[in-house]
C-alpha cells in the first residue's frame, strides 16, 4: 500500500472528468452537420492521453489497496461469477420443468418489446444475485 | 498457518494500527493475519520476519 486512498479517488474523479468532457463534446460534435476537424483532433489527443490516465488510476488502484483487499475482492468476484453462471443455468431449465407455468408468463407480456425487456433483465439478474452472494461469502469468510 | 504475530506484537508494545504503518498495509489486514483467517503473502510473510528480526519459521508455523 504505498499510495493514499485519496489519491486514487482524486484519480477516479480526474478520470471520470475528463472521459465526461470527452463523450459530451464528442456527443455535441455529432449532432453538427459534419464533425469538426477540430473534434477529430482533439480526439486524436485525448483518447491516448484517457488511455494514458486510466492506466495510471488502474496503477494507483492496486498501490492504494492492501493484497488482503485484493484477495478479498477476487474471491467475491470468483464466487460472483461461479454463482451467476451457476443461477443463469437454472434459470435457463425452469421452462423445461415447468412448461406451463413457463407458457402462461409469456402469455402475460404485452408483445415483443416486452419480452426483449423482460428477457435482459432475467438475463442480468443471476449476475447481479451472484456477486450479492459472492460479497456476502465474503463477509461470513473473513468477518 | 498458526503465528505469534500478536505476542511478538504485545512484546514491543505495538497497536494493530503501528503494525499496519511499518507493514504499509491496512488494520484489517494485520487482524485477519493475527487471528488466522488469513495467511500472508510470501513478500508480506519476509517483511514481517524482517520487521521482527526473526525467520520466518519463527513466526508461522503450520497447522
Amino acid at each position: 500500500m504505498t499510495a493514499t486512498r485519496g489519491t486514487f479517488i482524486t484519480g477516479i474523479v480526474f478520470l471520470g472528468a475528463m472521459a465526461g468532457l470527452l463523450g459530451g463534446f464528442n456527443l455535441h460534435w455529432s449532432r453538427e452537420p459534419v464533425f469538426p476537424l477540430y473534434g477529430i483532433l482533439i480526439d486524436v489527443l485525448a483518447v491516448p492521453a484517457l488511455i494514458y490516465v486510466l492506466l495510471y488510476v488502474r496503477r494507483l488502484k492496486v498501490a492504494a489497496t492492501d493484497e488482503f483487499a485484493q484477495t478479498k475482492k477476487r474471491l467475491a468476484a470468483q464466487t460472483g461469477i461461479v454463482i451467476g453462471f451457476g443461477l443463469f443455468a437454472v434459470s435457463g431449465i425452469v421452462p423445461m420443468i415447468f412448461p406451463d407455468a413457463y407458457t402462461s408468463f409469456i402469455g402475460t407480456l404485452d408483445g415483443a418489446h416486452e419480452g426483449f425487456l423482460m428477457g435482459r433483465v432475467l438475463g442480468m439478474a443471476p449476475f447481479v444475485l451472484g456477486l450479492i452472494v459472492g460479497q456476502v461469502v465474503v463477509w461470513t469468510k473473513y468477518r | 498457518m498458526n503465528n505469534r504475530l500478536k505476542v511478538l506484537r504485545a512484546e514491543r508494545n505495538w497497536s494493530q494500527a503501528d503494525l499496519a504503518d511499518r507493514l504499509k498495509v491496512s488494520r484489517q489486514t494485520v487482524n485477519a493475519i493475527e487471528t488466522g483467517k488469513y495467511d500472508p503473502s510470501l513478500p508480506l510473510a519476509f517483511q514481517l520476519a524482517r520487521l521482527f528480526e526473526m525467520r520466518i519459521e519463527d513466526i508461522f508455523t503450520p497447522e
